[in-house]
């Protein structure tokens, strides 16, 4: 466990305007992540190569381009195919969170997430990935 | 011509026939015994002339009419009681060859020089019986077949009268054929139909123009109780000895069609189900998506991330307030829908003068009109205009539909209202000329948590569900709500509702 690279960037794509502002503050001042938050997939697809994230979080349902279909963008690109890919979502429904798992994802969150604890999970779910592939 | 030669003429001619003709033709001496045969009966069966003259006709006879035979010429000789004689009847024959056969048989006596003779004609008929025997079968078969099928079966003259029924007609119909035989085929139909039937029979055999000939389809029976049915009837046409007849098949599909009717309504509860289940679902994400803002921007402040007296609390605090409005929106949105889809909702039906429920809503409503900087004008209105509605909800509906035209307007601009008289209905129109319905969206405007653009939804503080919930109430009103409107060029709702008495009265009219 000791040989467990630190997770320090990650990234996260939201629709909703007030909820990127609180996650950025639970994300970036809270758990001391490095945090680009993105508005939608073509911004985050436009910035995946130079902010390089070891770790996505996904919003599922957005305008244009969704969670899901971000997640294959990303899973397509041979240098972020192996990262992982966490859902964050309002769909709180059992079979919704077991139908995003099945598409590749390394977890689901669901809304309203606790602020002051998300980092801490994020953290859980970056070892536990980490572990896994050990 | 000498009178010998005149005989031998008439002989020879005689004779060609004889020897012609396909019929055979025996004739014997009042002893029974062959005198003369032509070849026809040669043929028939199956001896040379030279083996038959002579002998006793009973040769040509199975046992036991072989034995009896002289016996009955006996007995006709003796007594003059004809059995055969005069009368042609069919009897059997037998062949050299010991076979036997049915022939028709007729004999007639005449007296040649003094003497009793007989002639016979014989035809083979093996094979005409061979045929009946065929077509009786058949008939038998098709009988079989007509009387155990599950289709009824029904034939109609050209004049429309039932000739036969089978027994699944008579069943399926509850009449015996007794009570249809002859009757008009229309019985069989329920009115309309009936009236009509005559017609469409004399149609189609004047223009031969095919409205069901040839072509399956479902019509309604009616029973003998009074009853009708569904039924699946397939007419075909036939020529029997130059007459024109209609053959009807008939196909009770009562059964049929209550089980698609159950099987339609079990999907239909299914869909509904599946509706129920997605407005579930989405009823969720809507309501989690402000409490997330509500909640994280209240656990950041309480549990110390940030200073409490600093900005980014003033902002997380607004996000909070913010979203819990939009809560509250989303919230009686809900209870509305749930009340129009369970028609719990209460209407407090009033007349109303529509011209003051105006002044009222662009009053009530400046607010959106401040918020989004355009202006709400009165554009025109007769003063005597009554609808009956219930007010509150009618103003709903117009708030709905003016923060609608405010938010999607351009600065400084205007959004007219508007009331009318159209056609004795009464028509309030709110117009504005900002963004439009993009053409792709304009058929989904009514469904539950729709946006044209979802973004929308959290830039301009919709539910997605106001003019779904504002449809229902001008529904409820038995009134509609339509729209018509153009990409960047504006859009126009109108909500056309009836007049009440107290309009018409007056005799007001748009001017």
């Amino acid at each position: 466990m000791s040989d467990t690279i630190e997770l320090e960037r990650l990234m996260y794509i939201e629709d909703e305007p007030d909820i990127r502002l609180v996650a950025e503050i639970a994300l970036a001042q809270v758990a001391g992540f490095n945090v680009k938050i993105c508005k939608d997939g073509n911004e985050g697809l436009a910035s995946i190569n130079d902010f390089k994230p070891q770790l996505v979080l996904l919003d599922v349902m957005m305008p244009g381009m969704d969670g899901p279909q971000i997640l294959n963008k990303i899973k397509a690109l041979d240098e972020f195919k192996q990262i992982p890919i966490v859902f964050i979502t309002a769909k709180a429904q059992a079979e919704e969170i077991a139908k995003l798992k099945k598409l590749g994802a390394e977890s689901v969150i669901t809304k309203p997430f606790n602020p002051m604890t998300l980092g801490d999970n994020i953290r859980t779910i970056w070892r536990n990935h980490h572990e896994s592939k050990q | 011509m000498s009178s010998k030669d005149a005989v031998n003429d008439l002989l020879s001619r005689t004779k060609a026939i004889v020897d012609t003709i396909v019929d055979g033709v025996i004739t014997i001496s009042d002893h029974g015994l062959i005198e003369t045969v032509n070849p026809a009966a040669e043929n028939i069966f199956g001896y040379s002339k030279e083996e038959l003259i002579g002998k006793n006709v009973s040769m040509l006879m199975p046992a036991p009419y072989q034995h009896e035979h002289d016996g009955y010429l006996r007995n006709y000789l003796n007594t003059g009681n004809k059995k055969i004689i005069g009368i042609g009847r069919e009897v059997t024959g037998r062949r050299s060859d010991g076979s036997t056969f049915p022939l028709e048989l007729a004999i007639s006596e005449m007296e040649v020089n003094g003497q009793r003779m007989f002639t016979g004609i014989v035809r083979d008929i093996s094979q005409r019986k061979d045929t009946e025997e065929k077509l009786r079968e058949l008939l038998a078969r098709t009988k079989a077949i007509l009387d155990t099928i599950v289709d009824g079966v029904i034939t109609i003259s050209d004049r429309g009268l039932i000739e036969t029924v089978n027994p699944a007609a008579e069943k399926i119909f509850g009449y015996k054929l007794d009570e249809l035989a002859g009757k008009n085929v229309s019985m069989l139909m329920p009115n309309p139909y009936r009236a009509e039937h005559d017609q469409y029979l004399n149609n189609y055999l004047s223009t031969g123009e095919k409205k069901i000939i040839g072509i399956g389809r479902e019509v309604t029976g009616l029973r003998k109780n009074g009853s009708t049915f569904p039924l699946e009837l397939a007419i075909s046409e036939m020529e029997v000895n130059g007459l024109r007849m209609f053959t009807g098949i008939v196909r009770d599909i009562s059964e049929r069609k209550e089980t698609e009717d159950q099987l339609r309504s079990a999907m239909r509860r299914v869909h509904e189900q599946q509706i129920k289940d997605e407005f579930i679902a989405t009823v969720s994400h809507e309501l989690r998506t402000p409490l997330t803002s509500i909640k994280a921007s209240l656990e950041l402040i309480i549990g110390g991330a940030i200073d409490k007296k600093s900005s980014q609390a003033d902002m997380l605090i607004n996000i909070a307030h913010k979203n819990s409005d939009r809560l509250l929106l989303l919230i009686n949105d809900i209870l509305d829908i749930s009340k129009i889809e369970s028609e719990k909702m209460q209407f407090n039906r009033q007349d109303i003068r529509v011209k003051p429920f105006l002044e009222t809503a662009i009053f009530d409503n400046q607010a959106y009109a401040k918020k989004h900087q355009v202006k709400f004008v009165l554009k025109q209105c007769p003063d005597s205009l009554y609808i009956n509605v219930d007010p509150d909800r009618l103003m709903q509906v117009m708030s709905n539909l003016m923060s609608n035209a405010a938010k999607f307007s351009h600065h400084d601009s205007i959004v007219e209202i508007s009331a009318d008289n159209i056609n004795g209905s009464v028509r309030i129109a709110v117009c504005d000329k900002g963004r439009g319905i993009p053409k792709d969206f304009q058929n989904r405007v009514f469904d539950k948590f729709t946006q044209a653009d979802t973004s929308d939804k959290r830039e301009i503080n919709g539910t997605g569900l106001g003019l779904h919930i504002s449809k229902a109430i001008v529904e409820q009103h038995d009134g509609t709500l339509s729209f018509v409107s153009t990409p960047g060029k504006g859009s126009e709702f109108y909500i056309d509702l009836s007049m009440t008495e107290g309009s018409a009265q007056q005799g007001h009219h748009s001017e």
